[in-house]
């Protein structure tokens, strides 16, 4: 079986985000970079089918050099090879410039399967999995916390949780998932497998290599740092009576929220 | 002296001592080839000195005695006893060829002396056997388990003592100038027998009783190969074999690059040494009596563990040794060692207390060979509890297991006016925060304490800020090698870029570590744990402890600082420098202390089998009424301050690090 994992490399949740002074990005000094947690479970998925069916896992990402390190961390896991889009003019890239890239490389191989995360913990879209099914014209499977392939490899069958009920998918192969948490417990990298994950192939195609024209369709204008949390207030007073009196009074005149 | 058939008939027994002692020699030094080389031959004279240290005053089982373990004293006089009859019966070997080499030969002063200290020993031993049968059989202490061997050991010797009474009364009663006079029990059972009208017959039977006794004795050098009693002779080389590392530091993994496989799953993987552990071992169940896993109802048994891996090792010895040889083996699906023999859930219960090595009198070494398996089950299996997996992740991502955004570290600092050593190099002392002191609410207060300490005795001092990395020791023993590499190589690489030389800790942990493991990648310094450097400070009269402070005080000496560092004097010697300080003693203290639970990377993992080990730490502490638990940790500081959050105490009782109260006491 033909499995592909595609990655993206995200700051760590507790890295501090700051943004530059023009706005146009976040400053990327001091931050750890790690795979995309939803990622991680896709790339679990994927090496869970490949232990029970067999094939090959090829793993996907996009983004400039130090994307490589993710790579290497699906490879760690198991993952057997990999391709690194690797091009400055697709930084930035938006969802489907994202998508269509991807699209490109993976149309390039044998797939039966497609792991995505379902989101990114970075730009939340949530866009690149459903638009590269899309341009593949494949089915996809989204936002799932349980995948089961029949044994015969060609159907599958997924649980999509939803408020207060849960939907069972069926779809056929060649087709996307993307991965909710829930799906399984990625695996820890075994220190033969971190050495040999060195050693593994990976290709590094550019824009133009995969015959991708970068038209961005959507733009990020500006990024705006949340605004800075006010100290808190003591709701000063002799007794409770006061204490509520002035809290009421404050909650009314200030927070303007009763 | 004996007759020429005599004579033959002894060489024909020693014969075959010999070859069945030999034979089973060589199989067992086999066997111990069958481990992994190791160089334990350095420090001749050191590692001598320390066996016979042991040996001689019998410190390895006397240890404790003052604690309780009063078993020492039997063994003791078992094994003075015991030795006396042995050069005993070199001479009844010697004279039997040649009748002058006896005791008598050294004069008749010490012939007489000899004699009368043998009728001593066998008395002794004698009492002590029915004392050890009584302990054994009739009280039973949990700790010992019911064996047929040990049951066989005491039959054996009762009957050598019986038969050399025997053969010394009926000696006494058929020489015409008997040997001595002194042997007091010999001639009393000479008068017995010639009451008895035995003394036609006492030349035949004192020869009857004599070869009776040398064939016991010739068998027993046999039997004791062959059995448990293997540690009579084991031990003493275990002993000279021990580990002169660093107590407590953990052998690194090299060439991390290009090694096959990591850690240890298979028994011809350990070390000879640890092999000879397991043949040293003498079941004596004092690892397991100690140990804060077993105590507290988990599946974790450090005596079960050695003798399950010894039971394993003789039950692969054939084919091991076989396969080596080179023949060519059928697919024997043995035991697997990890799994089988030892189980994961043991493996990962353990907190590396290290309370089993301390009180093994053969020094024999638990937590390296469980902190190798963990080592295999983490590098190549990734196979652990789910909650370490997170705390590895965090070291990973953030150089701390709590996995608080590593740019928050020296948030505590923030207001303190500490300068990092980016903004000065050239202070005196790093002071080495540690992940507890940076991240955990408990912990900062530490730190905020300690740092106002060094402020007001004026010491040189800096911190790292957020370059500080985590110190690596949950991820060391949580068998996570790798990692702890990675994070010990960064912060060596920072550490030596400031020219540190001087660093102080306020985490065992950490000044374990950093004392004894970093040195083998090249990070050197002095380290000082900050309830040492605190003694000193009052020593130089740097700091003044002014303020009284009331109720009543107990110190729970943390593993990492007292067993693994034997630092116990000073944290004491810091609380009784307090005006009007009330302190006591937990029952178990010292070297004896109980374990808080979270060593061994266990902080991290959850605890559900059995009771909670810092719960039963803190009920000790509530047994001596203190009002205050005094720590010198910040893992023991969680574990207990969550314990008497357990016990509902948390009104009358509370733990403080040791920092803590030295900046109460100084009143500033
Ligand atoms: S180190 Fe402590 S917990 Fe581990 S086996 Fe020894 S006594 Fe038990
Ligand atoms: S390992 Fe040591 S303490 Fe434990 S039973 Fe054996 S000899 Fe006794």
């Amino acid at each position: 079986m033909n499995i592909v994992a595609c990655v993206k490399q995200v700051p760590d949740t507790e890295a501090q985000i700051k943004v530059k002074p023009d706005g146009s990005g976040i400053d990327e000094s001091g931050i750890k970079w790690v795979m995309n947690p939803y990622d991680e479970y896709g790339v679990e998925e994927a090496l869970r089918l490949k232990e029970k069916f067999g094939g090959e896992v090829t793993v996907v990402s996009l983004g400039p050099a130090r994307v490589m390190e993710t790579t290497r961390t699906a490879l760690a896991m198991g993952s057997d090879k990999g391709i690194h889009i690797c091009d400055p003019a697709l930084d930035g890239a938006d969802a489907y410039t994202t998508a269509a890239a991807l699209a490109a490389a993976i149309a390039g191989i044998p797939h039966d399967i497609i792991f995505c995360g379902q989101r990114a913990i970075d730009d939340d879209s949530g866009q690149v999995g459903p638009i590269l099914a899309e341009l593949l014209g494949i089915p996809q499977l989204t936002v799932v916390t349980k995948a089961d392939l029949d044994v015969d490899g060609k159907t599958i069958k997924a649980i999509r949780p939803i408020e207060g009920a849960q939907l069972l998918i069926e779809g056929t192969l060649p087709c996307v998932v993307t991965a909710q948490k829930g799906l399984n417990e990625p695996r820890y990298a075994s220190l033969p497998g971190i050495m040999k994950a060195k050693k593994k192939p990976v290709d590094t195609k550019d824009a133009a290599a995969l015959g991708v024209t970068v038209a961005v369709k959507a733009k990020v204008a500006r990024f705006i740092p949340p605004p800075a949390r006010a100290a808190g207030k003591i709701v000063g007073g002799d007794d409770p009576a006061t204490k509520a009196a002035e809290l009421a009074r404050l909650l009314r005149e200030e927070a303007k929220v009763i | 002296m004996l007759t020429i058939a005599g004579k033959i008939f002894l060489l024909l027994l020693i014969g075959i001592t010999v070859v069945a002692f030999s034979r089973r020699a060589k199989f067992l030094i086999a066997l111990l080839k069958l481990g992994k080389a190791e160089d334990r031959s350095d420090q001749v004279g050191k590692r001598l000195k320390f066996a016979l240290g042991q040996v001689l005053p019998q410190r390895c089982v006397l240890k404790h005695v003052a604690k309780g373990d009063f078993a020492g004293i039997g063994h003791m006089l078992l094994f003075y006893g015991f030795s006396l009859f042995v050069i005993s019966y070199g001479f009844h070997i010697a004279e039997g060829f040649y009748e002058k080499l006896s005791p008598a030969l050294f004069g008749r002063t010490f012939n007489n002396l000899f004699f009368l200290l043998l009728d001593i020993a066998g008395t002794i031993v004698i009492t002590s056997i029915v004392w050890a049968a009584i302990r054994r059989y009739v009280i039973r202490p949990p700790r010992l388990k019911l064996s047929m061997e040990a049951g066989i050991i005491l039959i054996v010797v009762f009957s050598l003592m019986v038969l050399n009474f025997l053969m010394e009364g009926f000696r006494l009663l058929s020489e015409e100038t008997p040997f001595t006079a002194w042997a007091f029990v010999g001639m009393a059972l000479a008068n017995l027998f010639l009451k008895m009208g035995l003394q036609d017959k006492a030349f035949v039977l004192s020869q009857f009783f004599w070869w009776a006794h040398m064939t016991v004795i010739l068998g027993f050098g046999i039997y004791i190969l062959y059995s448990k009693h293997l540690h009579i002779l084991a031990s003493h080389f275990n002993l000279f074999f021990h580990s002169t590392s660093p107590k407590g530091s953990l052998q690194q993994i090299t060439d991390m690059e290009e090694a096959e496989s990591f850690g240890i799953s298979k028994i011809t993987e350990f070390s000879w040494k640890h092999l000879l552990d397991l043949y040293a071992c003498t079941e004596c169940g004092r690892c397991t009596d100690n140990c804060p896993a077993s105590n507290s109802g988990k599946r974790l048994k450090p005596e079960e563990v050695i003798q399950n891996l010894k039971k394993h090792l003789f039950a692969s010895a054939n084919h091991l040794l076989a396969e080596k040889a080179g023949e060519k083996q059928e697919e024997t699906e043995g035991q697997a060692m990890i799994g089988e023999v030892v189980t994961e859930e043991e493996i990962w219960d353990c907190t590396n207390c290290m309370a089993c090595m301390e009180i093994c009198p053969v020094a024999i070494e638990h937590v390296n060979k469980i902190d190798d398996m963990r080592r295999y089950l983490v590098l190549m299996e990734s196979k652990f509890p789910s909650a370490l997996q997170t705390a590895f992740r965090n070291m990973e991502n953030n150089s701390n297991p709590w996995g608080i955004g590593a740019h928050t570290r020296a948030d505590w600092a923030k207001d303190l006016g500490i300068k990092t050593l980016t903004e000065d190099p050239n202070v005196e002392y790093l002071f080495y925060v540690g992940c507890a002191g940076s991240f955990d609410d408990r912990g900062k207060k530490v730190s905020v304490a300690f740092a106002n300490i060094l402020k007001t005795a004026g010491v040189s001092f800096g911190i790292l800020g957020s370059e500080e990395g985590c110190c690596g020791d949950s991820a060391m023993r949580g068998g996570n090698e790798y990692l702890y590499q990675i994070i010990a190589q960064a912060n060596i690489e920072t550490m030596n870029g400031y020219g540190v030389k001087k660093i102080i800790t306020t985490c065992p942990h950490g000044y374990n570590i950093i004392k004894k493991d970093y040195p083998q990648f090249g990070g050197k310094y002095e380290v000082y744990h900050h309830t040492e450097f605190i003694a000193d400070l009052i020593d130089q009269d740097k700091i003044k402890l002014k303020k009284p402070l009331e109720g009543l005080f107990t110190y729970h000496d943390s593993c990492f600082l007292g067993r693994y560092n034997d630092i116990y004097d000073q944290p004491r010697k810091i609380l009784q420098a307090i005006p009007g300080m009330k302190l006591t003693e937990m029952e178990r203290n010292h070297a004896r202390s109980f374990c808080c639970g979270a060593g061994g990377a266990r902080m991290w993992m959850e605890e559900d089998v059995g009771e909670r080990i810092n719960d039963m730490r803190t009920d000790q502490a509530i047994a001596t009424k203190a009002d205050t638990i005094a720590v010198g940790c910040p893992f023991c500081l969680t574990m207990l301050t969550d314990g008497i959050k357990d016990r509902k105490r948390e009104e009358t009782m509370t733990s403080l690090d040791i920092a803590e109260i030295v900046w109460k006491a100084m009143d500033m």
